[in-house]
């Protein structure tokens, strides 16, 4: 292709619109061609402005608190301090790796995260929940799910991460209500039948600022059309398919 | 161009200031939300792809280079991708969809009008229904040439042409608002 053809196959390179032939040229011309950099420039800003052919949709309120569980999940699985450039990370090296285990010990620990009762899934991990929400955050593919809690909890944030394959997942949960001593919180795992099975029972020290929950998942996510938690009695739920309780949060699954 | 403000908001989120994104956040998530329910139409995902968007700048603020474009660019590229590789995971077929006559006119005010320029929304809907057509399925689904072709039963000749024109003329209304290009500062 001559200089002028690939010129003109400019505006559509902006757009990601190449098949890869056509693709591999321009991108040969480009790297040799400052003209023909500073024109793909122009049609880069211009490409932006096709965005605007989107009809304008009003982002869901609850976006701005489920950014902020999310933030607030991301500096509870990261190590203290300011966030340093690439640069310096890699220089910190083994003290960085010591101080993000240690930091997650700590989460867990300052937490208080109390599990009691709880039922076992085949594929229950012991690693610490903290550490776990970590790992998976780091996989590509892991999924997310926002908490979405009920009248009288707006404070509370949160969110469940879940394996690329579906399992394992952690929830973290950020501003849980107080309970009273008589009261214990407890997961409930929602097929997509609609079934209730519990996930456990467990507590939060209203000191401690992100609680992370190992969710014990029997299938994978996709198995499953939501997450909730109640307040229920010590020991929980007298019944083991419905609580007796007000629910404090869930998390939709979606289908 | 990326304004002042932007660029503070850009240096804070390095500095690891959230407040920084969620101020971002409610500047922008209408405009990166409605770009992903464009692609994906179905609010649980668009939801996704646009909380994802944010957390992408709050880890790569620092990546971003005004002098290879504006934020909005940037921003709006995060966001396209994101949407566009779940688009694909679903192996759904596109969607066309009708022009809004009023657009985003009345709201692109003191938020997106910071650096999206209102009369390129004009033009960019005053734009031949098929040269419209092509240019949205290549932006807003990722497809190529070929695949445009395919879909709309059109011969790969007529649609390389209908996208060349139509950026044409969307370079050329561009190119007429002296405000939004870096060169407009050379006449002072």
């Amino acid at each position: 292709m001559d200089r002028d053809t690939l010129i003109d196959l400019i505006p559509a390179y902006a757009l990601g619109a190449l098949d890869a032939d056509e693709c591999d040229a321009v991108e040969a011309l480009l790297r040799a061609d400052a003209e023909a950099q500073a024109l793909l420039a122009e049609y880069e800003a211009v490409a932006a402005h096709v965005a605007l052919l989107a009809p304008p949709q009003a982002a869901p309120a609850h976006l701005a608190a489920d950014l902020r569980a999310r933030l607030a999940a991301d500096r509870a699985a990261r190590p203290a301090g300011p966030r340093g450039t690439r640069g310096s990370a890699r220089r910190r090296g083994w003290s960085m790796g010591m101080l993000a285990a240690a930091a997650a010990i700590l989460v867990l620990v300052i937490a208080g995260v109390l599990l009691l009762n709880r039922d076992e899934a085949p594929e229950a991990t012991l690693m610490p929940p903290a550490t776990l929400y970590r790992q998976i955050l780091g996989q590509e593919g892991a999924s997310r799910f926002a908490v979405v809690p009920d009248e009288g909890n707006e404070t509370l944030i949160g969110e469940l991460v879940v394996a690329p394959r579906g399992n394992p997942a952690v929830l973290c949960m950020t501003h849980l209500p107080a309970l009273s001593t008589d009261q214990v919180f407890q997961l409930w795992m929602i097929d997509q039948e609609g079934a209730r099975t519990s996930g456990g029972v467990f507590t939060a020290d209203p000191a401690g600022e992100s609680v992370f929950l190992h969710v014990p998942f029997s299938a994978p996510v996709s198995a499953y059309q939501g997450l909730g938690v109640s307040i229920e009695p010590p020991g929980g739920s007298p019944y083991p398919d419905r609580p007796t309780g007000p629910r404090v949060f869930s998390v939709p699954l979606g289908s | 161009m990326t304004s002042p403000t932007e660029l503070t908001q850009l240096r804070r989120i390095q500095a690891g200031d959230e407040q920084a994104l969620i101020d971002l956040h409610a500047q922008y998530a209408r405009l990166v939300y409605s770009v992903a329910y464009r692609v994906l139409g179905d609010s649980m995902a668009a939801e996704e792809v646009t909380q994802d968007t944010f957390m992408r700048v709050w880890r790569s603020a620092g990546t971003f280079d005004a002098r290879k474009g504006s934020f909005v660019t940037w921003l709006l590229t995060i966001a396209r991708r994101l949407a566009i590789d779940t688009f694909r995971k679903q192996q759904r077929a596109p969607v066309l969809v009708e022009t809004d006559p009023e657009g985003w006119d009345a709201l692109m005010g003191a938020d997106e009008g910071q650096d999206l320029q209102r009369t390129l929304a004009s033009a960019v809907r005053d734009l031949p229904d098929e040269q419209r057509q092509a240019i949205e399925l290549a932006y807003f689904y990722g497809l190529t040439h070929s695949q445009i072709a395919d879909f709309l039963g059109e011969p790969l000749g007529t649609i390389k042409t209908r996208i060349r024109l139509g950026m044409q003329k969307l370079r050329e209304a561009w190119l007429a608002e002296p405000a939004m290009h870096p060169n407009s500062d050379d006449s002072t």
